[in-house]
């Protein structure tokens, strides 16, 4: 801001002027030095404690404490001095808050002449008749603007330091000395009253003369005047005051409102309440005073627009033409916008600075020239355009319209360089109109940089789309959180970038290109004008090229960079702690190492910093400060490597520049470690040093690659030839971090990922030339190393541990050059490296091999190949190597990492499998460049010996057996698991005397000798299904007392204990399978219920009737194919007796024990007596208990153990078939001839819930064998559910045989059909009421035989039997008696 | 497609921060530094603003656009600096299409083809790693790029 005026750009306020606060001691003297009648000092006045007026007042710098008021004046003047000082920004609560811009001042300043007449003419010219005029007008001959001026710095600066808009005066009050103590003496009380009220009247009166003198300056121009009387507080309470107040008053002509103050010796924060109080009550009579000021200028700006000639009327005929009207309205519209913002009216004056910059402008580029370039007039336009320009912005921000205000920049630049350019000639490939838009620039920075400073700061706005706060505050950008962004993009509508304000470190940094540009530019000019010297040539430079050589580009540049660099670190990200910030790891590591020598680079990721420091590094460098540069440089760079973002296309000109600088300096080792790195970094080429000078040219960034680049191996060599190291004899190391190899060694492969120790494993190395590729993605190929003087490469094979990364000594290869002739030089190269050992002495941890280290082909391959032994367990690696280049004296090692490099690749390595012709197979699998030796087995044998299945409930034998094959003495011991089957059944193993359904932990087979063997025996009980049960055996083998006895380390690691784990299948099946065939029976015999008997209800009471007899047949098949079983026992077991008894089983207690080879039947035979609970029928799928089971109790027949296994066998599910009304015959088995015999039906109502009427018929044919005595036909009682009715016939036998029919018996059930039921009404008259009669079954109990569906045995097996009648013929056996 | 936008240049940059493609259509060469400056600088709005799209910063004649995928991958147009404005709905439209160049030119199976079994699944992997495969790639940027109006120098091939 420094280009500008200040008065055309510093903020305006109200000014007040303030006299009479020099100092206690000043304001003491003078009273006294004017001689306007010194009060003679009352002899009293001594014994004062006030002071008021002794009589060599002491100065007021060697004890201003002592006195009060001098204090107080003191304090007055910081608290008003400090109210508000003179800025180009100023924060909203200064601007609002009726504060003034003070200025002390001296009581009897004058003003400046408001107008003078026109001065004397000189010698020659016309006596002037005009108006007196303002001195600083144009019209005013001796003005500096005379004739055509538009407004000068000079009238601001009237404003706010040579008139004020209020004049505050501080007085002291005169104050009579203390009254004599002595108060009973009258006669002096009275002389001392009367002395009193004269000298108060006195001074008073001359108080008020000077202040009506004071009033006579400031009335002229309506300037506000305040005094304020300065008193001890003890007049406050005098009862004069008030009289000798209003007579000052009076005397003064002072006004009625805020003119007179009196002001006591008080605090300090009362005193600031007093200044509030006071700029309070003046802030009116100053806006009143501005707001005067602005109407004459208006009335004035209208005459002129109402009558543009009558301006310049007057001065007609000058020599120099006056000021045209637009200039007036310029003028003018300033003035007021002043005025306005004096008043801190910010939207007025902003009205009136664009109105004012609009006729500005208008005067540029008006036609008829009125402002030719490069004049006075011209340059000052051109200083109040620019100045009005940053008003307007600071107007706009101060409105909070940023976007406004980059508009207004963005087209005060558009505009002024189109005229600049245009109608100025002043173009871009001038120094002048670079010097104009960084100063533009700067200047607009500036005023951001002190807007943000202030309190409250101005902020900066960004775009920031209204994405759900949940999702970013999370820190997370999920899926779910992009999705929102695509929709929330929509919903910002639209805006204009270019006047998107950013922070000042933007518009600083644009300064300063621009200013680099200018330098260009004059040094374009300055060549032009050397080289027109030295060939003679008499070169007119351009204007204001003597002013442009002095000043001082350079530091310009570096200065506007730095503002720069720091606002762009304090605008920065400020990354640390937020969450899910992506790269806070490499920035840690950077502030670790950053003790930067210049700038600490610590604000870590800020990547704008960054390049604004490359840019300052190139400025150092341009103005020769190499040092600076070289420092610069080497924090960019370190920054740009441990970032490991892989932006090399940025760090080729900052090496670049750096090895300009390192050569500059004359630091040989610097500029080899450089240009080494930059081969490592695939830099083919310097592109130094004209890179540079051009980086400063404006193409502030541009990345040069021409034609005539030099080769960096070629710069290198000669370097090598014509310098030496530093340290002669120590090769010089160049370790660059975070590149590239400088050879490509992706690839050095193990052929497979394990080896056992001592066992052998070839391994192939690839060295070849990387492959890189430039930004453009497309393949750089460069022969650096063809030409580079490699003389060795060095490869370091370490063991690490996956977890404690890298340790160990390494194991080496070296391949030193062999110098071969061009014929001789394959494309594929293949050396044998020999056996590279891991573990034995560290003499011989190298092998050798030599090759030719020439790549002068890009698919040119050097494949060493080897074999790798290791003598301890553990995992290999190739890590690093050093690549040795030796030319002249020097000798420099460029070691590199080989685990750093890129996480993944996207081809596979290859191995050679075939020289002639070269060819490659890729290794595909997983860390083909990590080896992991593991330690050698021990060799242990463990077999299982058990028959090939495995029984159900059986306890089944494996012997597990375990050989020493090893060399050494092993202690074994073994843990077996059982897996948990897949059903829920539980299995059991026991072993060396431990049970357990899971683990069995620690089993010692005992130390073997090698050779030996040791078995033991594990039994598993399978329980539940079949199927197979899982076990796994872990056999631990460890090298007898291999804890106590010293070993070698060759053994150490076969040592330790190795776990052997061997998993195996017991197939299980059932040792019998079974089938059960249930029949029932009905039962007669049982009389039913009888509810007159007692014994029904007793708890035992059983009750067969519904139920009747089950019968089970059970075959237990033995297990077809497999061993033959032992059955040494077979009992029923009764479980369920509820429903159920046991009436009979078949099981013959001598049978037993019996052997069954396999597919063996066996067959059992129960009957049961069935009492089902009487809502057994109700529900048709209900079925009873199982009654019990079989246990078999068996062995297998071939077992040597007399462990017996106990099978079970579950009994069916009893369901007896439900009846109706049924008839069940009773007869005995056998009757003898001639001997009677009981024929009985019982008639059982079993339905549930219907009635039966049955009727009975017995037919006897005459072929009848039998005479039967009994109920031929008839009626039987009606049988309720569960009732009975018998029916008994005797019979005679007349005949023998086997089968002798019986009479034909007949028994109906009476039921009325429903369709009588339904027409019983029509029917009864028919008097028919018979209905149907359903004929019931009558049942033979001996041969009854059901299944549980209800239907015969012998029917469904395939008797025949007429369907539809139910009429059966039942036999009897006859025999002879 | 927005023919009022003026599209100088387009960055694309991995989750790591690293850069996938910083292509530039005006055919100079020496604007490459320019470019990869601007998309390195960009990152820093990025991270400041974490999660942002749109107008990163406007500086010289140019104003910078961003825009994250779903998978982090960030992409940064260029644009010249006018006077007018520009329509989000416009510059959204050219990073959708962007988006799916990227993603088609990922699509390509051959890019893995002499890829190790074990190699990550992550994308990234494959785009630092930008091998010539990627002609198809810059292809297709180049497509958006003609079809937002600009004069994509033949193939893009300075070299």
């Amino acid at each position: 801001m420094n280009s500008y005026p200040a008065e055309l750009i510093v903020q305006l306020a109200p000014v007040m002027f303030v006299a009479g606060l020099d100092s206690a001691a000043n304001q003491q003297r003078r009273p006294q030095a004017s001689g306007t009648s010194p009060p003679p000092p009352a002899p009293t006045a001594a014994v004062s404690t006030q002071g008021t007026a002794p009589v060599a007042g002491p100065s007021s710098g060697s004890k201003p404490e002592r006195d009060p008021f001098a204090i107080l004046a003191a304090r007055l003047r910081d608290a008003l001095a400090s109210q508000r000082r003179p800025a180009v920004w100023s924060p909203e609560a200064v601007r609002k808050g009726k504060i003034f811009q003070v200025t002390f001042v001296d009581k009897n300043v004058q003003f400046p002449p408001r107008k003078l007449p026109p001065p004397l003419p000189e010698a020659g010219q016309q006596p002037q008749h005009g108006p007196n005029r303002s001195p600083l007008s144009p019209l005013h001959p001796s003005s500096p603007l005379f004739p055509d001026g538009l407004i000068a710095p000079l009238w601001v600066r009237k404003h706010t330091a040579l008139v004020p808009s209020v004049f505050v005066l501080f007085l002291r009050l005169y104050e009579h000395p203390h009254p004599p103590t002595d108060t009973s003496d009258e006669e002096a009380q009275r002389v001392y009253k009367e002395e009193r009220e004269r000298m108060e009247k006195d001074r008073d009166a001359e108080l008020a003369k000077e202040i009506s003198q004071r009033k006579e300056g400031t009335n002229e121009r309506s300037i506000k005047l305040t005094v304020v009387l300065l008193a001890n507080r003890g007049m406050l309470d005098d009862p004069s005051l008030d009289s000798r107040l209003s007579n000052i008053r009076r005397r003064a002509t002072l006004d009625a409102r805020a003119a007179l103050f009196v002001l006591t010796p008080v605090t300090q924060t009362e005193l600031h309440e007093f200044v509030r109080s006071l700029q309070g009550a003046l802030i009116d009579p100053a806006l009143e005073y501005y707001t005067a000021h602005s109407k004459r200028v208006r009335r004035k700006r209208n005459r002129v627009q109402q009558n543009p000639s009558s301006v310049s009327a007057h001065i007609a005929g000058q020599h120099a033409p006056p000021l045209r009207p637009e200039g007036w309205t310029v003028r003018y519209e300033y003035k007021m916008a002043c005025f306005a913002e004096f008043r801190g009216e910010d939207e007025v004056a902003l009205k009136h600075f664009q109105d004012s910059y609009n006729a500005l402008l208008g005067l540029f580029t008006s036609i008829s020239g009125t402002l030719p370039a490069r004049t006075k007039r011209w340059a000052e336009a051109k200083v109040l355009a620019d100045c009005i320009n940053i008003k307007i912005c600071k107007l706009y921000l101060y409105n909070a319209e940023p976007s406004l205000a980059l508009g207004q920049l963005n087209s005060h630049l558009r505009r002024f360089a189109e005229l600049s350019i245009k109608m100025w000639g002043i173009g871009e490939t001038t120094y002048e109109y670079w010097a104009w838009v960084g100063r533009q620039y700067r200047v607009f920075a500036e005023l951001l940089e002190q807007g943000t400073l202030s309190v409250p700061p101005l902020t900066i706005p960004t775009v920031v789309p209204a994405i759900p706060t949940a999702n970013t505050s999370a820190g997370a950008v999920p899926a779910s959180a992009s999705t929102t962004l695509a929709s929330s993009i929509i919903g910002i509508g639209s805006l204009n970038p270019s006047t998107h304000l950013m922070h000042p470190g933007f518009y600083y940094a644009a300064a300063a290109t621009c200013a680099e540009k200018r330098r260009a530019r004059f040094l374009d000019a300055l060549s032009a004008v050397e080289g027109a010297d030295t060939e003679g040539v008499q070169q007119q430079p351009g204007p204001g090229f003597a002013n442009e050589k002095k000043s001082d580009h350079l530091g310009t540049i570096l200065e506007l960079y730095t503002k720069s660099y720091e606002l762009f670190k304090k605008f920065g990200p400020s990354l640390p702690g937020g969450p899910g910030s992506p790269i806070l790891q490499p920035q840690d590591n950077q502030n670790q190492a950053g003790q930067a020598p210049v700038n600490s680079f610590s604000s870590g990721s800020a990547r704008f910093p960054l390049w604004v420091a490359y840019r300052i590094a190139l400025t150092y460098f341009a103005s020769g400060r190499y040092d600076m540069a070289n420092k610069f440089l080497e924090r960019i760079t370190k920054t740009y490597s441990l970032r490991r973002e892989a932006w090399g296309p940025l760090l080729k000109p900052v090496l670049s520049t750096w090895y300009a600088c390192s050569q500059r300096i004359g630091d040989i080792d610097l500029s080899v470690r450089l240009a080494i790195e930059m081969m490592l970094r695939g830099y083919p080429s310097l592109g130094i040093p004209g890179q540079v000078a051009d980086g400063l040219d404006g193409e502030s960034m541009s990345l040069n690659q021409d034609d005539e680049e030099d080769d960096i191996v070629e710069d290198l060599m000669a370097v090598f030839r014509s310098t030496v190291p530093t340290k002669q004899d120590d090769p010089v190391n160049v370790n660059v971090q975070d590149c590239e190899p400088l050879l490509d060694l992706s690839s050095a492969l193990f052929w497979e990922s394990t080896a056992e120790v001592d066992s052998p494993m070839a391994f192939q190395i690839a060295l070849s030339v990387p492959q890189r590729e430039n930004s453009e993605g497309s393949r750089v190929s460069f022969g650096l190393l063809a030409k580079l003087p490699i003389t060795r490469v060095r490869l370091s094979c370490t063991p690490f541990n996956r977890e404690e990364g890298v340790g160990g000594d390494s194991v080496d290869i070296v391949v030193d050059h062999e110098s071969a002739g061009d014929n001789e030089v394959t494309t594929v190269q293949v050396v044998d490296v020999g056996e590279l050992v891991y573990g034995v002495a560290k003499d011989s941890r190298e092998c050798h091999g030599n090759a030719h280290l020439r790549w002068n082909d890009d698919d040119a391959i050097v494949v060493l190949k080897g074999i790798f032994h290791s003598q301890t367990p553990s995992d290999f690696k190739f890590t690093s190597g050093v690549v040795t280049i030796a030319e002249g004296r020097w000798t420099v090692n460029v070691p590199f990492r080989l685990d750093q490099q890129l996480p993944s690749s996207l081809t596979s390595p290859r191995w050679l499998v075939s020289l002639s012709p070269p060819k490659f197979i890729p290794m595909r699998r997983n860390n083909v460049s990590v080896l992991r030796i593991k330690e050698k087995r021990h060799d242990v044998n463990v077999k299982f010996i058990h028959e090939d299945h495995a029984f159900v409930d059986e306890r089944f034998p494996v012997t597990i057996s375990v050989t020493n094959m090893d060399a050494m003495e092993l202690e074994i011991l073994v843990d077996v698991l059982l897996q948990p089957s897949e059903d829920d059944s539980v299995n059991r193993i026991e072993f060396a005397g431990e049970q357990s359904t899971g683990l069995i932990k620690g089993v010692s087979f005992g130390a073997l000798s090698p050779g030996m063997s040791a078995m033991k025996a594990l039994y598993l009980t399978s329980m539940g299904s079949g199927g197979e049960r899982v076990l796994d055996v872990s056999v631990q083998s460890k090298v007898k007392g291999a804890s106590e006895i010293e070993v070698s380390s060759r053994i150490e690691h076969h040592a330790r204990a190795q776990e052997h784990l061997q998993t195996f299948v017991v197939p299980v099946v059932w040792p019998f399978t079974f089938s059960h065939e249930t029949t029932y029976s009905r039962r007669a015999d049982n009389p039913g219920y009888n509810l007159g008997d007692l014994d029904t209800f007793e708890r035992e009471y059983w009750d067969d009737m519904y139920g009747g007899e089950a019968n089970v047949q059970t075959t237990v098949t033995s297990a077809e194919g497999r061993d033959s079983i032992s059955v040494i026992g077979f009992k029923f077991m009764e479980e369920n007796k509820t429903y159920s008894k046991l009436l009979h089983c078949s099981i013959a207690e001598e049978t037993f024990p019996q052997e069954l080879w396999p597919g063996d039947d066996f067959v059992v035979f129960s009957s049961l007596s069935l009492a089902p609970p009487e809502n057994y029928f109700i529900d048709n799928s209900s079925s009873l208990p199982e009654p019990g089971c079989y246990e078999i109790s068996w062995r297998r027949t071939t077992s040597m153990d007399d462990f017996v296994a106990q099978t079970r066998i579950r009994l069916p599910q009893i369901q007896p078939p439900p009846d109706r009304l049924i008839a069940l015959m009773r007869l005995p088995s056998t009757v003898h001839l001639h001997k009677p015999f009981l024929l009985e039906i019982v008639l059982r109502n079993l339905h549930q819930t219907r009635t039966a009427c049955p009727s009975v018929s017995l037919d006897l044919d005459a072929s009848d064998a039998f005479v039967v005595a009994g109920l031929r036909l008839g009626q039987l009682p009606t049988l309720l559910p569960g009732a009975e009715a018998r029916v008994s016939w005797q019979l005679y036998p007349l005949e023998c045989g086997p089968v002798v029919s019986l009479p034909k018996i007949r028994i109906f059930n009476k039921r009325k059909s429903p369709a009588t039921q339904l027409g019983a009404m029509s029917e009864v008259a028919s008097g028919d009421a018979d209905g149907e009669e359903e004929e019931v079954k009558i049942v033979d109990v001996r041969r009854d035989d059901r299944w549980s569906d209800g239907n015969d045995v012998e029917s469904t097996a395939g008797a025949a039997q007429s369907e539809g009648s139910l009429v059966q013929r039942f036999t009897i056996s006859v025999t002879p008696s | 497609m927005a023919p009022s936008l003026q599209v100088l240049g387009v960055g694309y940059i991995s989750p790591q921060n690293q850069p996938i493609l910083i292509r530039y259509f005006s055919g100079k060469k020496k604007d490459g530094l320019k470019f990869h400056y601007i998309a390195h600088t960009s990152l820093d709005v990025f991270e400041e603003r974490k999660c942002y799209l749109g107008l990163l910063y406007a500086m010289d004649d140019f104003a910078v656009y961003g825009y994250i995928t779903p998978l982090r991958v960030k992409i940064v147009l260029t644009i010249a600096l006018t006077d007018n404005l520009v329509r989000d709905a416009d510059v959204t439209m050219i990073f959708r299409a962007l988006h799916m160049a990227y993603y088609h030119a990922l699509a390509n199976p051959f890019l893995r083809l002499d890829a190790p079994y074990d190699a990550v699944v992550d994308h990234t992997a494959l785009l630092v790693q930008s091998k010539t495969q990627w002609k198809g790639f810059r292809r297709r940027v180049d497509e958006v790029a003609r079809a937002c109006g600009v004069n994509v120098p033949p193939d893009g091939e300075e070299t």
